[in-house]
């Protein structure tokens, strides 16, 4: 179904970031960075060795999918805005649907050393911003964040915590040397 | 909207007359309503790829009112009037008659008053479209999301995705007493419209 790239891989030494080829221009992504961690764009995936830290800046209805292998220090954010490649329009971006993106980023974890039944997952974000809608087809934020679950159910990586839903933005923080995330959701700071 | 240069320099005049229209209506049916004179002028109109929305404004980490509706009928789309805070309340100062106060928090009800001018810009923008294309639609109750600016053009962003690829961004700059302020409209055609409207300016 979908194009597993391990070519994709390109280490930078100079950011110590391996950052993840978007499938469309063939082009590396440049990361870009807020107080020394690396930004994941919307619709992108980054992968890492700790102590690195990875943001999802502002995720509204997308939905942020932290992947990690603690024993052997590896770790990958997502920063996903659609749920399915299958149902999706653009075709070249794989990165951008929740549940494609999930197998890209295991399948490049895995490249990089990390022992596939060690992984373990985190997820934050798919909030429902404009409160008045009531069709679950307009409701991205809760299909994305459905569909990201289904998807590491069928990829057989545990789910450690979550914080999803609401009708507020998030900014996450995920530090792969732990695999904690630290969420800013309306002024507020938490941690799963 | 991939034409050749010219033919998209076409699209975008005649984007912009729809903008303009839109505007034009918007201004009238507020100034009636608060009784007070509010123009509304567009300042600027761009097209803007999906992927892009959420980057293509430069202060994303502030945070913004934003109406969302949807547009329902032959044709389906979406339309987003973002302002400023400070703005969202100085608007809503002037349809519910109240004073401006520096430390009032925007509530339920400023929410509300908001909607009713996001409403309004949006009704006469989709009218103003409806009517060069030829596809009636009408506005979906509004949703309204107080929210960081990258966060909240996620949805439209994600709406575009699954629809269609390209949306209008239509900087509009509200006169309104002695404050001027700026705000965006986005209009998010589904594919349908976008082929009409290209049909419509592309062959003018």
């Amino acid at each position: 179904m979908i194009e597993r790239r391990a070519e994709g891989l390109v280490t930078d030494e100079d950011k110590r970031v391996t950052l993840a080829r978007r499938v469309d221009e063939d082009q590396v992504c440049q990361a870009h960075y807020v107080d020394g961690d690396a930004v994941v764009g919307v619709g992108e995936y980054h992968v890492v060795h700790a102590p690195e830290k990875l943001v999802c800046l502002g995720l509204g209805s997308c939905v942020g999918i932290a992947i990690f292998d603690l024993s052997t220090q590896i770790g990958g954010l997502i920063h996903a805005m659609l749920p399915k490649y299958e149902e999706g329009r653009d075709k070249t971006n794989a990165s951008k649907y929740a549940d494609s993106a999930i197998m890209l980023m295991v399948d490049e974890l895995v490249e990089m050393g990390a022992r596939k039944p060690l992984l373990k997952a985190k997820i934050a974000g798919g909030a429902q911003m404009f409160s008045f809608i009531s069709s679950d087809t307009l409701n991205i934020g809760l299909r994305n964040s459905a569909v990201a679950k289904e998807t590491l159910k069928k990829e057989n990586i545990p789910l450690l915590a979550e914080d999803v839903g609401g009708t507020k933005g998030r900014t996450i923080f995920f530090n792969s040397s732990d695999g904690s995330i630290r969420i800013q959701k309306n002024g507020e700071v938490s941690q799963i | 909207m991939t034409e050749s240069r010219e033919q998209n320099e076409m699209i975008m005049d005649g984007l912009r007359e729809i903008g303009t229209i839109g505007a034009a209506h918007a201004s009238t049916a507020l100034s009636e309503l608060v009784h007070k004179d509010i123009m509304i002028e567009v300042s600027d109109c761009f097209v803007c790829s999906t992927q892009e929305l959420p980057t293509a404004f430069s202060t994303t980490e502030e945070t913004v009112v934003a109406v969302f509706l949807e547009a329902i009928g032959k044709s389906r789309g979406g339309i987003m009037l973002v302002v400023s805070q400070k703005m969202a309340i100085e608007l809503t100062d002037l349809v519910l008659g109240r004073e401006y106060d520096e430390n009032h928090c925007f509530d339920e009800m400023d929410a509300d008053a908001i909607c009713e001018i996001g409403n309004i810009c949006a009704s006469a923008y989709l009218n103003a479209v409806s009517r060069f294309t030829n596809i009636t639609m009408m506005p979906s109750p509004p949703g309204v999301a107080v929210d960081m600016l990258r966060a909240i053009l996620q949805f439209p962003a994600a709406l575009v995705e699954a629809d269609s690829d390209s949306s209008v961004v239509i900087k509009t700059m509200f006169k309104y007493g002695k404050n001027v302020g700026f705000g965006f409209m986005l209009y998010i055609p589904d594919r349908e419209s976008q082929l009409v409207l290209i049909e419509k300016f592309g062959s003018m």
